[in-house]
């Protein structure tokens, strides 16, 4: 059963198209990321289901209940905000009570201390409850925002880019802290970020946004293997995708200087029929060698050590392509290397409509 | 240790203009309450005293047989029921075009922008011609008004100014969190705005304090002078007896000296119409 | 046709909510400013062109108080009067305002307190202000005999003789109002970035250089804004001259905004004296343009 739904909305500011018809079902007790660039939509999406923004057309309901009308304080939602907007002259408890003592919220003093220190528990944050957040680090302020959230048990919870003022460490750890809270209350989460990292590792469905449109909307693994068009491939993923203009014909894929055998994985493929194609192909698809030099097709632009594996940057004809090799062999600038491609992780996308080309019988579809 | 030589010649040489500006600024006041605490027969000798050999009280009570009360009260009255006038009408219009975008923004920026620039001698002579064809000349709510209607532009330009920087997201969170536009503003945003308050308070504070040109144009009745009103008319009545005159002055200026040094910071925030730090 | 219009563009015409709360929260802002700033200046420019006696509107006579006026030997009097005045006071208390602010910019313990003194003049009320001066610079007051002694002259009256009296008004506003420059001019001031200065003085550019290349063009808005408010408010002085020198001796000193102060309330000719603010008020926008166009001459603001 869908739980959060989007018919048609569409939203203008002036002439430019914030948001154009987007249709998007979100399940019960899903963690869905709305993920993309600056300006693509994903934050107007959040703000109109918030209430903060009122869509020009289209219809928005929250668990079966329209809520184009409805102001924010009666959409039974809780958000976290980038900035964590915690209210500056109260205490953290005062804060975390705040949402409770809304009018119409008929606690009792008692109700509310209990419930405010539950969640101040869950959190780990029973000992700042008399600080003001001027007096708390970035992570707790994070935390208390959280909570802040997490104490009215909303219908569904709305985090608009809350890992982005952490650093870096912590914003892994805080990760880690939201998927274990969001399997604790099972209650359905939109989470709005530009990082990829983010998505791919809490959600349990990604909708990727690009220039005010919907562009994938599938699993993690489905959008990081599977992506619906190039912007989605090039978008998710640690690197820039490496695309490669070229034909296919004779079971191979020919490129400005490389040349690719692609055996009968390239079976099925709706590939036009002058064979024109872009190859996309992650930088762990290809691995870097060392060989005979007359074998050789690449010679190393950069080297990049990254930890559990060195990441060169190659040129390969005309292209300049990003690769994976052995850090245990040193490779210097200038060396010709030779280039092997993982037929697996090979994508083909049409350079006209930029969509990706699927197999017959491949599942992932196009939102 | 040349340079040694030049830092104290320089500590020297700006103590000695300090002192000179301190004495210039400060001298014409100085001087007035210096006089004001005289016995009469003293304040004409030659050569002045700058420190009174002798203090007396004689000219303030004199103030009090000359309804010296009343003109205080009359100025309190004036300047706090303009305060809060400004303070209410000003905020509410400052957080709708802080957070609202609707039809006519830019115009009503405009118009308080143009009103602010009028200077306000260009307009006692038509604010009479109207106040006194409806029939609101010599009374104290005429001059509340027009204080008002003169001095809110600049509380809507501090307060617009200030909460802009309160950022957006706190009252959408006070509304997520369940409260209403008009709740999150009473409970969220104004608790937050004390520094641009206090800042614009105190501007239209001085200001309905300190205006002499308004009120001598409006007022003529005894009954419902302010205190600067009546220290003009003290001139005319006095004449050349400079000890009440002087008595009077001191009145108006030592509570308004008073208040800007305790909130020098909002003092200043409010002439440069604009963000309060700290 | 209009009905298939209004039929086809509901939500260009429903009532938006949001809009109309925003509204109503200007509403008695504008109101206020509508009722005693806008309409008294409607009601004035009908009287400036009327026959007014005291307040009986008479005939419509055009702009014949306009040109009455202009003829009237005392009004042009007292316009070369506030030129005089006011160029001399924007010229010492702009430049006063600014060596201030450079000179306190540092936010040392002494600066701080300079900062404050030099403020107390501000503060306090221009009629007081007005006052004590008159009262300094009295011949009662003993001062300034005791002062001029010392160069052989024993019987001087400053504000009866016209060119110290003028120079005492300028005294006046300079005294008041340099702080008031100065508060302007340090915002301004304290808005340059900090680095700027040090990758100057890495750079090896002199204190002189410095603040001819990166303080000034910086401080260029900041400028236009002090010049603009103190022109504007010498231009329209009324306090200073009327409890100084009350406009004398032999209206030497009668600005125009006292000329209009006394032809309204000492000569209750309001068609006349709505004239001539309705006449100072557009010499004062020509003035502004002005200002800022000459700014504008020298580069972009």
């Amino acid at each position: 059963m869908s739980d959060v739904s989007f018919r048609a909305v569409t939203k203008q500011y002036g002439a430019v198209t914030a948001l154009h018809a987007l249709d998007l079902d979100i399940k019960s007790g899903e963690f869905v990321s709305l993920l993309g660039p600056s300006g693509s939509g994903k934050t107007t999406t959040l703000n109109l289901l918030a209430g903060l923004v009122e869509a020009d057309s289209g219809e928005i309901s929250i668990g079966n209940r329209r809520v184009n009308d409805l102001p924010p304080d009666r959409r039974d939602i809780a958000m976290v905000f980038q900035n964590y907007a915690l209210y500056p002259h109260l205490t953290v408890f005062e804060n975390l009570a705040f949402p409770l003592k809304a009018k119409g919220r008929q606690f009792t003093s008692n109700q509310i201390s209990k419930k405010v220190e539950n969640v101040a528990q869950i959190l780990g944050i029973e000992a700042l409850l008399a600080r003001y957040p001027k007096e708390l680090s970035g992570g707790q302020q994070q935390r208390v925002a959280l909570g802040r959230g997490m104490v009215r048990d909303p219908h569904v919870f709305l985090l608009d880019e809350p890992l982005s003022n952490l650093d870096a460490r912590l914003r892994i750890r805080m990760r880690r802290d939201i998927k274990a809270l969001h399997d604790r209350l099972g209650s359905t989460i939109v989470y709005v970020t530009h990082d990829q990292a983010e998505a791919l590792t809490m959600s349990s469905r990604i909708a990727v946004f690009d220039g005010g449109a919907l562009q994938q909307f599938a699993s993690p693994v489905d959008i990081y293997n599977f992506p619906a068009n190039m912007f989605v491939a090039n978008f998710v993923g640690e690197r820039e995708i490496n695309f490669l203009h070229g034909t296919i014909a004779d079971e191979r894929f020919h490129g400005s200087g490389v040349t690719v055998p692609l055996g009968r994985s390239v079976d099925g493929f709706a590939i036009a029929a002058d064979g024109a194609t872009i190859l996309g192909i992650r930088t762990e698809g290809v691995v870097a060698g060392v060989v005979a030099a007359d074998r050789a097709s690449a010679i190393v632009e950069q080297i990049e050590m990254i930890g559990p594996q060195v990441v060169l940057y190659v040129k390969v004809g005309s292209e300049s392509i990003s690769c994976i090799a052995d850090p245990t062999i040193h490779f210097a600038k200038g060396a010709a290397v030779g280039l092997t491609f993982d037929l697996d992780k090979l994508h083909f996308f049409d350079p006209e409509t930029q969509k990706a080309l699927r197999k017959p019988n491949q599942s992932v579809w196009l939102s | 240790m040349h340079y040694r030589r030049e830092i104290v010649l320089r500590k020297l040489l700006s103590f000695c203009v300090n002192v000179f500006i301190a004495v210039v600024a400060l001298a014409p006041i100085v001087w007035g309450l210096s006089t004001s605490l005289k016995p009469t027969q003293k304040i004409l000798s030659l050569p002045p005293e700058i420190i009174p050999s002798e203090i007396t009280f004689v000219h303030y009570r004199t103030l009090i047989a000359q309804n010296m009360l009343t003109y205080v009260g009359n100025s309190m009255i004036v300047s706090l029921v303009t305060v809060m006038l400004c303070l209410t009408i000003g905020t509410v219009a400052a957080y709708s075009l802080s957070r609202f975008e609707f039809k006519g923004r830019s115009l009503v920026l405009l118009i308080i922008i143009a009103v602010m620039s009028i200077p306000i001698a260009s307009l006692i002579v038509p604010s009479y011609t109207l106040m006194a064809s409806i029939g609101l000349t010599d009374k104290l709510v005429g001059l509340i008004v027009l204080y008002t209607a003169y001095q809110l532009p600049i509380v809507i330009w501090i307060m617009y100014a200030y909460i802009g920087t309160i950022p957006r997201e706190i009252d959408n969170a006070a509304m997520i969190d369940g409260y209403s536009r008009l709740a999150s503003l009473r409970k969220v945003v104004l608790p937050l705005c004390g520094p641009g308050l206090i800042a614009s308070g105190l501007f239209v504070l001085t200001f309905a304090w300190n205006d002499f040109v308004v009120a001598a144009v409006m007022i003529t009745s005894d009954s419902v002078k302010t205190l600067p009103v009546a220290i003009y008319s003290f001139l005319g009545y006095f004449g050349r007896e400079w000890g009440p005159l002087l008595a009077s002055s001191m009145v108006s200026i030592i509570p308004v000296i008073a208040i800007f040094i305790l909130f020098q910071r909002y003092f200043l925030s409010g002439m440069t119409g604009g963000s309060v730090k700290g | 046709m209009s009905l298939a219009l209004l039929l086809h563009s509901p939500r260009r015409l429903r009532f938006n909510p949001t809009e109309g709360f925003a509204l109503a929260l200007v509403v008695p802002a504008l109101a206020m400013e509508a009722m005693f700033v806008f309409a008294p200046l409607v009601v004035g420019f009908w009287f400036s062109l009327h026959d007014v006696r005291y307040f009986n509107v008479g005939r419509f006579v055009g702009w014949d108080n306009y040109l009455a006026v202009l003829n009237s030997q005392l009004v042009v009097n007292s316009m070369i009067v506030t030129a005089t005045f006011a160029a001399l006071s924007l010229v010492i208390t702009f430049s006063i305002g600014l060596s201030l602010a450079l000179y306190l910019e540092r936010d040392s313990r002494s600066a701080v307190l300079m900062r404050t003194i030099v403020l107390v003049p501000y503060v306090v009320s221009m009629l007081v202000g007005s006052l004590l001066l008159k009262w300094l610079l009295s011949q009662d007051s003993g001062v300034t005999q005791a002062l001029l002694l010392p160069f052989g002259v024993s019987d001087f009256s400053i504000l009866s003789d016209p060119k110290s009296a003028m120079g005492a008004l300028v005294f006046n506003a300079i005294w008041r109002d340099s702080a008031f420059a100065m508060i302007l001019l340090l915002a301004g001031l304290k808005s340059i970035p900090r680095e700027l200065h040090l990758a100057a003085r890495v750079d090896g550019a002199s204190a002189w250089y410095r603040f001819k290349r990166l303080t000034l063009p910086m401080l260029k808005l900041p400028i236009l804004i002090t010049l603009i408010r103190l022109l504007m408010h010498f231009a329209n002085s009324l306090t200073y001259p009327l409890i100084l020198t009350a406009g004398g001796p032999m209206a030497t000193t009668e600005t125009t905004t006292l000329r209009i102060f006394r032809l309204g309330f000492s000569d209750y000719m309001l068609g006349r004296a709505n004239a001539l603010t309705f006449l100072t008020f557009i010499l004062n926008v020509v003035l502004l343009i002005a200002l800022v166009r000459v700014f504008q001459k020298n580069g972009k603001l």
